[in-house]
């Protein structure tokens, strides 16, 4: 007997609902493991989120980072994990709210694939596969990353695309719903230049194969154009003329250049979006490039060719842009599932139809969730050790209010955060002037075993207090800060971290 | 020339489009030069007016005009027909506020003779009035004409006599060529530039070939005898040595350019050309002036940006035109598309008027050098970043090593090596002996050069130096603005 068309409708929205909650829950398993987060820049955006919470409006008045300066930053995440801090402030409520936003691309990926194939259950599966690209969950599963909301917003932005696109009526909800989801998107991150470029390549794509482009279209991308450039140039406008160019590679130091904006590497993408939706991903976008001409597909790879574009160029993180790469080559998955479940089909062994999609969900949980799973595992080794905690949560007892303490860069915003003493160096580098020699001054301090070299550097940056902490420990590879000096650098705080007094300065001549 | 079909904008006819045009004008031109008045004791912004001033004076009262004794410590001086024009007004009214004031006036005049030549070239209204905003609201229009430089009389200049070249009665036409023989007085990159722009004219409408070769006889023949004589007089101008800055730093002025263009403006422009590449064939010669602009402009640098910005501003006019003009499928999506490139093209001559009003000399570094020209001896030389060198020679009336007039100037190329050694450098022996070089007696210091201009720390190079005060002696100090003086025992 035929079920009915409600009671296959339900069983979809019953499995897609199943894939959400297991994302949830395997993320949450990894985020409440630990009170803390695993990257810097949460500790930034968790402090952010306070000041929106006592004051309700976001600041961009800094008085801890590099000894107190302007920030320049896109408010609405840190906005939104303000408001929620209203209810509680809790840290693992944050976290939760992060992981669920993360966990909700499986229903913009679903109904991507499934607009694309009008099949269901490669759609449940590129939502199964969208849910756990390796990167993806690392980079937001125990952090406060904007890219949990971004991913979703940028998906769902182009389901809404897909929508217009195909809509002979013209309704206006996609149109309004695209313009405001447009807004969250350029106000939170500047990443969404991925879907501007994606846009902007899309009708290149459309023009070159002699296709037609709806006047509504057209409209959406000039549009969308236009409101993204001016929004930077408002938001970053004092940065671009502090700057200069330098705002794209967010003013970073030429060391740190390369690490952030690297080379892409095939096999380490390959691990971080999952080996079977970047092999289907890629035949797609060469069938529908060479072989087959489809505008929804166009719309697909000019997103890709957008994310290609800018890490070519080194315009955007590393990172970032495989994560968003991932996604799309999920979307894409389900175009290879249809066309290899239609071709097999035809065949004798259709028969094992359940067997074989059994194999292949092996064959993913092998190569995308099991791989998640350690990345998200790895993840959680880069929370600050406790010993650090008990660092900073002594200085803040101990030390002045105004007192300005060194770390490695890499845990400015941790110390900022739980210790609320003023950092000399974090990884924002925006507005920061000649950052390359503030770093240089770091190592040089935690380093050099001239007395009088370091006070040099203390005194020229105005450094109160020395922590050689655990991420020191590791990073210089020493027990003790080389230049300690019993007049000079004079340890008040020894447990397995140490923190040093810096109690002289140069002479005038 | 039509190029879009009239789609809307019923009320506008060409009494309110020129009124509108000079009203919007006088705004965008008064505002920073109020706020100059009002808060800087009406000193001009920029370093060029200083210099502008100064030569005014010079040409008033000096027994021999053809030599400046102060700009890079004596060199010959270029004659400057806005010079003239200055010495000319100084007798009857201040020169500070002539200065402040003439170039705003002139570019309110530019703007009114710009549509007027748009429409002897036979363009629509709408695209007229579109036009002329875009340009009147470009952050270089606003630096030309808020700035006491030739600019602002080269533009009106060029606009006029162009205007009365393309009239169709025979005697203005005369009046328009012969008005066209200054100027090559203006510098090379403008005679280049203007002959571009009446060759592709020319060729554009293939009319009136006597009225053209007249005009380019003279352009020519009045551009190779000036510059004859400058060769003879002065020799060739040398390399740059600012050359190699950031590009695009240099021509966009939301990423800090003092004369740029908005980003909005050039991507207007940008849509302006694909706009009209579907008439290719019918404008080939304009894509032809356009290649040809951005080539001068390379070479020749900020001066030349100007012709491109009038280019950029038709550009982006047919854009916007053609955008307003269209038949949108979503009218919310039209209004808010329309609504933000205008947000956009007002936000860069926004951000530029904060940045114009605000602009040094601030009264503070015009007190230092005052009280240095009182209690210097009158020949001791004065050391500076360059770009403070007018300051000095006008405020102080004392001679410099360097300052911004690099064209023909002597030894430009070492004099900016050598500055920017005694700037950087610790080593009080090297310091010493290029500072003796140039006979450096006082050095000038403003809170803009300790914080990003020269140096970034407070301990950096000369500034580390200065705890030496058997060399050095701080002799004035006033709000971070400071003036030491070089000690030879």
């Amino acid at each position: 007997m035929a079920k009915s068309p409600q009671a296959r409708i339900r069983k979809e929205h019953l499995l897609l609902a199943l894939i959400f909650l297991l994302t949830l829950a395997i993320r949450l398993s990894f985020a409440f493991q630990t009170p803390y987060l695993s990257t810097d820049e949460s500790y930034l955006v968790l402090r952010q989120a306070d000041g929106v919470r006592e004051s309700l409006v976001p600041s961009f008045q800094d008085p801890f980072s590099y000894g107190g300066r302007s920030l320049v930053y896109k408010p609405l995440f840190s906005y939104l994990l303000g408001l929620l801090g209203l209810i509680s402030d809790s840290v693992l409520l944050q976290k939760a709210f992060v992981n669920v936003l993360a966990s909700l691309l499986v229903f913009p990926v679903y109904l991507i694939a499934r607009e694309l194939t009008k099949s269901e259950n490669a759609a449940l599966f590129a939502g199964f596969i969208g849910s756990f690209i390796p990167l993806y969950v690392a980079r937001t599963t125990n952090a406060l990353s904007v890219y949990a909301l971004l991913a979703p917003v940028l998906l769902t932005l182009l389901y809404l695309y897909l929508l217009i696109m195909k809509d002979e009526k013209a309704s206006t909800w996609p149109v309004t719903w695209f313009l405001l989801l447009f807004l969250v998107a350029v106000l939170s991150h500047s990443s969404a230049v991925i879907l501007v470029l994606g846009l902007l390549f899309y009708m290149v794509l459309v023009r070159t194969e002699r296709l037609t482009l709806k006047g509504s279209e057209v409209e959406l991308i000039i549009f969308s154009a236009f409101f993204f450039l001016w929004i930077e140039f408002l938001i970053f406008k004092k940065a671009f003329l502090f700057h200069g160019p330098l705002v794209i590679w967010q003013n970073l130091p030429p060391a740190l250049l390369s690490g952030f904006f690297a080379q892409v590497d095939v096999l380490g993408a390959v691990l971080a979006i999952g080996a079977i939706p970047f092999v289907a991903g890629i035949y797609i976008i060469y069938k529908y490039v060479f072989r087959q001409r489809r505008k929804e597909f166009h719309l697909m790879i000019g997103v890709v060719l957008a994310i290609a574009f800018l890490l070519w160029l080194r315009l955007i993180e590393l990172d970032v842009g495989l994560l968003f790469l991932g996604c799309m080559l999920a979307v894409l998955f389900a175009e290879a599932y249809r066309l290899v479940f239609a071709y097999l089909a035809k065949t004798k062994i259709s028969r094992y139809r359940p067997l074989i999609i059994t194999l292949v969900l092996l064959i993913f949980v092998l190569n995308s969730v099991f791989p998640s799973i350690s990345f998200a595992a790895q993840e959680l080794a880069h929370v600050p050790a406790d010993e650090d905690i008990a660092a900073f949560a002594w200085l803040r007892e101990n030390t002045p209010e105004n007192a300005i303490v060194l770390v490695p860069y890499t845990q400015g915003h941790a110390l900022t955060y739980f210790a609320r003493r003023k950092s000399v160096a974090d990884g924002n580098f925006l507005l920061v002037e000649d950052p390359g020699a503030i770093l240089h001054d770091i190592d040089l301090l935690y380093t050099t075993t001239l007395v009088t070299k370091a006070v040099e550097v203390a005194d020229m940056r105005g450094i109160d207090y020395v922590l050689l902490s655990q991420e020191a420990i590791r990073t210089y590879n020493t027990t003790a800060l080389p230049a300690a000096d019993p007049a000079c650098f004079v340890p008040v705080y020894e447990h397995e971290d140490i923190v040093y007094e810096a109690r002289c300065s140069l002479e005038e001549r | 020339m039509s190029l879009i079909p009239p789609a809307y904008a019923k009320h506008l006819d060409e009494r309110r489009a020129l009124v509108g045009i000079m009203v919007i004008a006088a705004l965008a031109l008064l505002i920073p030069t109020a706020v100059r008045l009002v808060a800087f004791d009406g000193m001009p912004p920029g370093g060029t007016s200083y210099y502008s001033m100064r030569m005014a004076g010079h040409l008033l009262t000096a027994a021999d005009p053809s030599w400046d004794p102060l700009s890079y410590q004596g060199r010959p001086y270029i004659y400057n027909p806005y010079h003239f024009l200055l010495a000319g007004i100084a007798p009857v009214a201040n020169p500070g506020i002539i200065s402040l004031m003439l170039p705003p006036l002139l570019g309110i005049v530019a703007a009114f003779l710009f549509l007027v030549l748009l429409r002897r070239l036979g363009i629509e209204l709408e695209t007229r009035f579109v036009v002329s905003l875009l340009l009147i609201l470009s952050p270089l229009f606003i630096s030309v004409f808020t700035q006491s430089t030739r600019m602002p009389l080269l533009v009106v200049l060029m606009l006029g006599a162009a205007s009365l070249y393309l009239s169709e009665r025979q005697a203005l036409r005369f009046l328009g060529i012969s008005l066209f023989a200054l100027i090559p007085l203006f510098g090379l990159v403008h005679t280049i530039a203007f002959l571009l722009l009446l060759i592709v004219h020319h060729f554009a409408n293939r009319d009136r070939l006597p009225c053209f070769l007249s005009a380019l006889a003279i352009v020519v023949a009045g551009g190779a005898l000036y510059q004859f004589s400058l060769v003879s007089y002065v020799g060739l101008s040398g390399h740059s040595p600012f050359a190699g800055q950031n590009l695009l730093s240099s021509i966009v002025s939301d990423l800090g350019s003092e004369a740029g263009f908005g980003v909005f403006n050039m991507l207007l422009a940008l849509i302006g050309i694909v706009i009209i590449w579907r008439k290719k064939r019918q404008y080939r010669l304009f894509y032809i002036l356009l290649l040809a602009l951005v080539a001068v402009a390379l070479l020749f640098g900020r001066e030349a940006h100007l012709y491109l910005a009038f280019v950029f501003a038709f550009l982006g006019g047919v854009a916007f035109v053609t955008l307003a003009g269209r038949n949108w499928e979503a009218g919310l999506i039209r209004n808010l598309t329309l609504g933000i490139i205008v947000c956009g093209v007002l936000f860069s001559p926004v951000s530029y008027l904060n940045r114009t009003s605000t602009m040094p000399p601030t009264p503070e570094m015009a007190d230092a050098l005052a009280w240095l020209g009182r209690n210097a001896e009158p020949d001791s030389v004065v050391l500076s970043h360059y770009s403070r060198g007018h300051w000095v020679t006008y405020f102080a009336g004392l001679p410099v090593v360097m300052d911004s007039n690099v064209a023909y100037a002597p030894q430009a190329a070492e004099r900016y090596a050598d500055s920017a050694g005694i700037f950087s450098s610790r080593s009080l022996e090297t310091t010493r002996a290029l500072l003796d070089r140039w006979y450096v007696d006082y050095i000038f210091i403003d809170p803009e050069m300790k914080h990003g201009l020269v140096w970034r720390k407070d301990d950096e190079g000369l500034l580390f130096l200065f705890r030496n005060n058997e060399t050095f002696k701080n002799v004035y100090e006033n709000h971070d603005v400071q003036v030491w003086q070089m000690l030879r025992g």
